[in-house]
This record gives structure tokens, sequence and C-alpha cells, in this order.
């Protein structure tokens, strides 16, 4: 890349040369370098970046982070909504952990919380909501339903374990699942999101 | 009480007069030889219940709107209309409610063929496991309880109507009609 | 010109999935369309193919704030199908029980409506610990906190434990004064009051007409509790008396569910009082029991959102088919001539003062 951003950078253009004889594709070159010189980010700032991924301590730094500031997407469609709510409730508080803000839109959240039965009706507002989401994402099946369809297993209108649709990371037991359970739930998924997770 | 299905409206309109203003649910059963509506009146100031029914066949399921007697009977004719496939004449052509079904098979009749389709499509591996008979739904795991009772806790057979023919019917068909021991 | 605004079904707003199209005409709501069966199960459908003590379960979840209620409700008509009386224990027992849950759902109301108002979380966090008790309590009692598939035909699962009297009174006498401190700290709020006052009127007839349930009818100045009109259990013995308002705005609905609860303090403590001896049992489940006697029963109870009526049609043992009439169900169906003419942000004022729960809506 450098060589090239030195061609472009002596100025003079050969009009003899083959490259000269079809304009079109010599001006999408120089657009294309252009666009290279313009990304390009300053040489310090980039020798910063190097030096700082290079150190050992800086993915765990990463880690730390994203591991403590999960930001839950209410995703709270039936019962296990309110085991949910409790989960983030005084009593069994989520926020110490860094499970902020309950909000309900998927594009500033970290986890999605499926928790309650999906339906067939749902599925495409579900992957919607998924997709939305900005990498890293991450989903917690709550709940049986969530889990492998639960009680409605034999239902025409139910999909059975949100795993059908979307990829899970982290399931939780139980019709509903003690807010408790919720909260060992989350450090599993911290632990997931690397290292240690200090209690 | 018994209404025909053409003076149901006026029939209704007059129960109104009586004092039965609240309605409480329409709604219908699917008795086998065809389908009964149901709309369930009260009279809230001198707490009397009332039962209006309306019998209408399989084939020429259509009900007259009692939206003009009862405005709460919108939601409910819907209802009925998708659960049951009773057709409601006199009314705005509306949504359904559960959107997106994709059946055209009313759910809630007899006829609803929901064993044999809507499970394996989904999991065409538990079709295999119920095949080779290894692992399968809770119902299935109850297969020990599908022996024949001894005749005493079984009173008398009901009327059942025809029921879907599902995977496991006709394995069981003769414990089809008995009170007990059936799942399906 | 009708602008038309998707509230989708995922919301902030925590009733649960629905879709709300509403036509606005610069903040005036000028029509709801609520698009619903986002949570549908076919419940009424799965209950024909189970035994009649195998749908407790499912009838808990129609309802996950008041579980409690619908596994009563549909128990009794099992009762009813089968002949069977509930005991004289029992019956004070399942009224305890009854009465905690509706002081829990009513505390969730209570949580739910000031989020959706906009206060995010106060109320609901303080909501949440009163109805952390309320569940502790009943875990006590039951064993679970919530879906306790309590209910057995005749009587209940668990004898009420020896100390249950004594915490259940001290959490009554707590809970009294913060009834009180909910109601004066939320009707002192200017706030609060200019958005309930006012808002959302439901007149008499309209609200007969529309066929709403529960608070919402008792709030618009119609005297009818199931508790009252068709009394079960130690209700009539213990000398019930419904609570009725008459605006039938949004603040009489929220009024109406705060003296509902004072009202509840005071059976419960009632009933606890003067419960009898004897046993509270019912009959282990077995799922081939008796056969049942009637063909078709119907039930109704009056659960913390309104009237509930199960219409079954019984085989011997198993439900032929069970017709649920929830009052979510038409109360949301009320939705759209309640928010006439109102501002966009007093929709979900009127919708949280209503008092729903989709997974009822969409059985």
């Amino acid at each position: 890349m450098s060589d090239v951003g030195g061609d472009a950078g002596a100025g003079a253009i050969d009009h003899e040369s083959a490259e000269f004889r079809n304009a079109k594709q010599e001006m999408d070159r120089l657009v294309m370098e252009s666009a290279r010189e313009v990304g390009k980010p300053n040489a310090m700032f980039a020798r910063l970046s190097d030096l700082f991924k290079a150190l050992p301590a800086s993915r765990s730094v990463v880690k730390w982070s994203r591991r403590n500031s999960a930001w839950p997407l209410q995703f709270g469609l039936a019962c296990c909504a309110i085991e949910m709510m409790d989960f983030g409730a005084a009593r069994i508080d989520a926020e110490r952990k860094g499970y902020l803000f309950f909000r309900a839109t998927p594009r500033q959240c970290d986890v999605m919380l499926v928790a309650g039965w999906v339906t067939k009706n749902m599925v495409p507002e579900v992957k919607r909501l998924h997709e939305q989401m900005a990498e890293p994402r991450h989903v917690i099946a709550f709940g049986e339903c969530a889990t492998c369809g639960g009680p409605w297993w034999e239902s025409y209108n139910i999909v059975r374990g949100i795993d059908q649709v979307l990829p899970v990371d982290v399931y939780v037991a139980g019709c509903p699942p003690r807010p408790e359970n919720l909260f060992a739930a989350l450090m599993k998924l911290q632990e997931k999101l690397g290292g240690v997770v200090e209690v | 009480m018994r209404f025909e299905r053409k003076v149901l409206v006026q029939g209704l309109g007059e129960l109104k007069g009586q004092g039965y203003g609240y309605l409480v649910k329409i709604t219908a059963v699917d008795y086998g030889k065809g389908l009964t509506a149901l709309y369930f009146i009260r009279d809230l100031a001198g707490n009397r219940d009332e039962t209006v029914e309306v019998e209408i066949g399989y084939d020429d399921a259509w009900v007259p709107t009692v939206m003009d007697v009862y405005p709460a009977a919108d939601w409910y004719e819907r209802e009925m209309m998708e659960m049951f496939g009773i057709g409601v004449h006199g009314r705005v052509a509306s949504r359904l409610l559960l959107e997106k079904w994709d059946g055209v098979d009313p759910p809630l009749r007899k006829s609803f063929q929901w064993n044999a389709e809507y499970r394996t499509a989904d999991n065409k591996d538990v079709a295999a496991a119920r095949k080779a008979n290894t692992v399968g739904a809770p119902s299935e795991r109850q297969a020990g309880r599908n022996a024949p009772l001894p005749a005493a806790s079984a009173p008398g057979a009901t009327a059942r109507g025809p029921r879907a023919a599902g995977k496991k019917g006709a394995a069981r068909g003769a414990d089809d009609k008995s009170g007990g021991g059936d799942k399906r | 010109m009708i602008t038309r605004i998707n509230i989708g079904p995922v919301h902030p707003s925590t009733h649960g999935v629905l879709r709300l199209v509403v036509g606005l005409d610069g903040d005036t709501v000028k029509e709801v369309e609520p698009h619903i069966g986002f949570l549908h199960r076919g419940v009424e459908k799965l209950v024909e193919t189970r035994m009649y003590m195998q749908s407790p379960p499912y009838m808990e979840k129609l309802d996950y704030i008041a579980p409690l209620s619908y596994d009563e409700a549909y128990v009794a008509a099992v009762e009813a199908a089968l002949g069977v009386e509930v005991g004289e224990r029992a019956a004070y027992v399942r009224l305890i029980q009854l009465e905690l849950q509706r002081i829990a759902s009513h505390l969730f109301f209570l949580g739910a409506l000031c989020n959706d108002m906009g206060q995010m979380f106060t109320t609901f966090m303080w909501g949440f610990e009163d109805r952390d008790r309320v569940l502790a309590l009943l875990e006590e009692a039951t064993g679970q906190r919530m879906f306790y598939v309590n209910m057995r035909v005749g009587g209940v699962t668990m004898e009420l434990p020896p100390d249950f009297s004594e915490s259940c009174l001290s959490f009554l006498t707590y809970f009294e004064k913060r009834i009180g401190q909910y109601e004066s700290y939320l009707e002192k709020n200017p706030v609060f009051m200019e958005r309930m006052k006012g808002v959302g009127v439901l007149s008499a007839d309209e609200a007969r007409a529309l066929g709403v349930a529960g608070p919402v009818l008792r709030a618009s100045g119609i005297d009818y509790d199931v508790r009252a009109a068709r009394p079960y259990y130690a209700y009539k013995k213990l000398n019930f008396s419904s609570v009725t308002a008459l605006k039938g705005d949004n603040f009489a609905r929220y009024k109406v569910r705060m003296l509902e609860m004072r009202e509840s303090v005071r059976l419960i403590r009632a009933a606890l009082l003067s419960m009898p001896e004897g046993s509270a049992l019912g009959a282990t489940t077995k799922l081939i029991g008796p056969a049942a006697k009637n063909r078709t029963v119907s039930v109704s109870r009056e659960l913390p959102r309104g009237e509930c009526m199960m219409y079954m049609v019984a085989d011997p043992q198993r439900p032929y088919r069970l017709s649920i009439r929830d009052p979510s169900f038409i109360n949301l169906a009320a939705l759209p001539y309640l928010a006439r003419e109102q501002r966009l942000a007093d929709l979900f004022a009127i919708m949280g003062s209503l008092d729903l729960v989709m997974a009822c809506v969409d059985r």
C-alpha cells in the first residue's frame, strides 16, 4: 500500500502509459487511492493503537469492560418477564453487576434476554431485534419456554426453543427461574465473555 | 335457551330489553355433529345469567353479527371466526387476530390436524425418535398408561366426534372412546 | 390527516407483547388498533388433550401476575364438574391465598402504571419490594414463588405452616401503613393527578355496552363484583363489600384497586383470625380420578383483573371444551374507545390503568 501511495504522490501522469488509455480505470484507481489516504489513521495514533494491542493487558481490559457492562435488551414476552423484572428490582439488584438499563431498544444492548415463549408470529420480530443489536451480542434463553418450548411443547403456534431461531449462549432452567437463577446465568455469561468473574 | 339462527339478533334484542344488558362471552363448542355458538349474557342489576345456544352445521357455519345489540361482541366474534371458522355476517371484514396465521384450518374444531403436521414439521428428529420409540414428548412417555383400564373406572363412552388422526391415534383406536388412559 | 405510527410488539411498557397501530392527528389519538396474537398458544385446545389435573399449570400461565386466581378458577370448574365441595378450612385457606395474590397483583399494577407514565422505576421498585414480601408469604404457604399449582380438588396441596399466621399478620400491619404511603405520595404529585384525573373517562353505559370487567367496570359506577354478587368461599361470612367509584377515569380505576387492596388486607386478617380447624387438604392428584358428573359447568371468579368465567363441557376424565372468558381480552377491546381524542402520552396511562396481561388476551 505504501508504494502505491508514493506513486500517487508524484503528481505527474504519464500520458503514454497503458493505464491512461482507459480513463475510467485510471479515475477509479485515483479515487481509491485517495480514499485509502483519507482512511489511513494518523501515524502516531496507529502506533499507539498497535502498542496497546500488543500489551497483554489490553485484551483483558476489553474483556473486563464487556463483562462488567452487559446491557440487556428487555425482551420480556411473558411470565418470565416478571421474574426478569424482579431480577432488576431492589432485592436481587441486577444493576450492581453492570446489567443496567433494561432498554427496549436493541441498538445499545449487548445481551438479549429472551424471557417467555416465542410464537410463530413473533419470530420475525425476534430475529429483527437480534440483528439490530451490535456485535458482540449474546442471547440468554430465560426459562423453559425459551429453552425448549416449555409447557407449550405441543402447541401449534409455538417455536420449540429460541435456539431454533437465534444462537443462544446461556440457558436458564426453571418455570419461571427464580431471580437468583438468572443472576447465576448472568455470571455464567460473564465468564463466557471472558475471564474470571469477581463476585 | 336455544335460538334459531334467523331469530338470533331479534331474540338477543328482546333479552336485552328484559335487562340482560351485559355480554359476557361469545364462544362455540364443536360437538362432533355440528358447531354450537354460545352467547353468554348477564343482567348485572338483577344478577341473572342466560346462555343462548345456536346450532349450526359444519358446512353452513355462519351466524349473524350481534354487534348492534351488544357492542362488546366485536372481538368475541372475531375470535370465534378465527378459532372455529364460523363466519359472522353483517360486519366489516376485519383482520385476523392471530396475524400471519398460515393455516386455514380453525384450531378449535375437533378436526384440526395439529398433531400430525405441527409437531413433526418443526422437529423432524422428534418424529424419527418417535418412530424408533426412544424419546418423545411427555405424552409419549406416558405410553404405559395407555393400557385399557378395568371397566369399573371407565364409565361410559362419550361421543367425541372426529378427532385428529394423529400419529398415535391408529395404534390406540380402541382406547379412544374410553374415559381414561388416553392422551390424544 | 392521520399519521399512523406503530407501537411495536416490543416496547418498554410492561404489559407484554402488543402491537398498537395508532392513528394520530398531531398529538391527538384518532384511532387505535390493537394487534394481538403474539402470545397465542392455544391453551383452550391444549387443555382438551389433558386430564383434569394436568391443566392447572396451563391455567396459571394465562395471567402470570396473579396465577393463583386462574388456578383456583379452573379447579373450581373441575370441582363443579365432579360435584365436589370444598372443605371449610380449605375455603378459608383458598381465600387467604387468593387475597394475597390480589394484593401482589395490584402492587404490580401500581408499578407498571407508574412505569408507563414515565416515572421510571421508583414506584415500580417499591411495589416490587412489597410484592416480594407477599410472594415470600405465598412461598411459605405453597412452596413456590410464582406458579404455585396449589389447588387440588376439594382443597389445597399443603396446610398452612404453623407460623404463617404470625408472619402474615405482621405483614398486614406493615402493609396497611404502606398503602397509605403509596396513596399519599402519589396523590400529592401534581403530574400524577393531572394525568389520571379526567383522562380516559368511561361512563357507566359505555362500560356496560363494551362489556368490560373488573375494576374497570366498577370504576365506572357499576357495582358488580363476583365476590359480592355470587359469593364463594367465605366472602359472605366475612362481609365482603365491593369497591365502586363513579367518575370512570384513570384515577377512579387506580383508586378502586387501592381500596381493593385495603379490603383484601381486612379480609385476610379476618380470615386468619376466624379460620376453622380441620384439614385443608384436597384430594391427592391422580390423573384418573372419579368421573365428572355434570356435563356443562360455568364458574365465575373475580380475578384481580376482572371476572373470569370458565365454561367447561366436561368429559369424564378431561375437558371436552374449556372456554375461558378472561377480563383482559375485553378490557383491551375497550382501549380504542377510551383512547379517542386523548394525547398520545395518555394512551399509555390509560393502558396502564386498564391493567392488561397479554398472555390472558391471547390465550
